[in-house]
């Protein structure tokens, strides 16, 4: 094995964390991949890239967090709209409630080391 | 350039695209592509034919490798870790039925044990062909056996010739197992060699 290079914990961050993103991204209803991937790719550092959204989506559906239907398009093929589940819905919740515990702790190690 | 040359640009990424794909299932595989395929069209519709702009389209896609490496981890936590004794597994099939088929049937045994493989492959490396090199020796020795218990006899009757009589099969044999020698020398070689490049993947699709 070689020992973690860098990027390789950047990756793992974003496995764990860009997934309840595009769960986020969903709340307000169904939206398809393309669009998804754009809205991600606007905060920067969340995607290696835009198409790595559709192995994670495939995770999402896998695990039913997500569901899918395909829908005809005005411009071009018909798209794949992806929503949530109620599973999702709940995925989502726990994440925003651990998630604040979270960035706070890490925050406060990086700004003084943990001391109180 | 033209309407062409941008083509081409996509064409050899979805192509780099789908070879940094190798490790999975052939329709997940087909399915990530057609995926990417079309999130390139939905972008290029804003573009115009500017071969920068297709670039930088492509670009913000990602690195084929990136994809890959998400497409990997799909379903589970981290894509299997080869270890050590996976390494060992190709050359104990192909040669280990030499050792009275004992590292044969370790070789069989760690081909199941480990999470490198994938079923069908784990069919294949133990089916073709049972014993790998080993098969050989056996038929070899089936096919000399009989020739050296067998041979001419010869019976000299008073007065006349001797009358020989040959025994042992010479003629159908050469011919059926030249082929059947054939089969039984590339048959576990391919096999052999397909198990290590699957293990090869693996490894670099690790990290490890």
């Amino acid at each position: 094995m070689v020992p973690d290079t860098g990027t390789n914990w950047l990756a793992q961050l974003r496995r764990g964390v860009v997934e309840h993103c595009v769960l986020a991204l969903l709340r307000d209803g169904e939206r398809y991949g393309f669009d998804l991937a754009r809205s991600l790719a606007e905060s920067d550092g969340l995607l290696a890239g835009e198409g790595t959204i559709y192995p994670l989506l495939t995770r999402l559906r896998r695990a039913q967090l997500v569901e899918s239907t395909w829908r005809e398009s005005t411009q071009g093929p018909p798209r794949r709209y992806y929503r949530l589940t109620p599973a999702g819905e709940r995925a989502l919740l726990g994440f925003r409630q651990e998630w604040q515990r979270f960035r706070d702790g890490v925050d406060r190690v990086l700004d003084d080391g943990g001391a109180l | 350039m033209s309407t062409t040359g941008n083509e081409t640009l996509i064409q050899d990424y979805l192509r780099r695209l789908d070879a940094a794909l190798a490790a999975l299932p052939r329709a997940r595989r087909r399915e990530l592509v057609a995926e990417v395929a079309e999130h390139i069209q939905a972008g290029r519709r804003d573009l115009g034919d500017d071969p920068a702009a297709v670039r930088q389209l492509l670009d913000r896609v990602g690195a084929p490798e990136d994809i890959a490496a998400a497409a990997l981890g799909e379903g589970r936590d981290r894509p299997p870790v080869p270890r050590l004794v996976d390494a060992m597994v190709p050359p104990l099939l192909l040669l280990g039925g030499l050792l009275l088929g004992i590292g044969w049937v370790l070789g069989v045994v760690l081909l199941w044990a480990s999470p490198v493989w994938r079923w069908p492959d784990k069919l294949l490396g133990t089916l073709v062909i049972p014993g790998g090199l080993g098969g050989l020796v056996v038929v070899l020795g089936a096919a000399v056996a009989p020739a050296a218990g067998g041979g001419s006899s010869c019976i000299q009757t008073s007065g006349g010739p001797p009358q020989c009589v040959t025994t042992g099969s010479t003629t159908v044999l050469p011919v059926l197992s030249l082929w059947v020698l054939v089969i039984l020398v590339v048959a576990p070689i391919a096999v052999a060699v397909r198990l290590e490049t699957v293990r090869r993947r693996a490894r670099v699709a690790s990290g490890a």
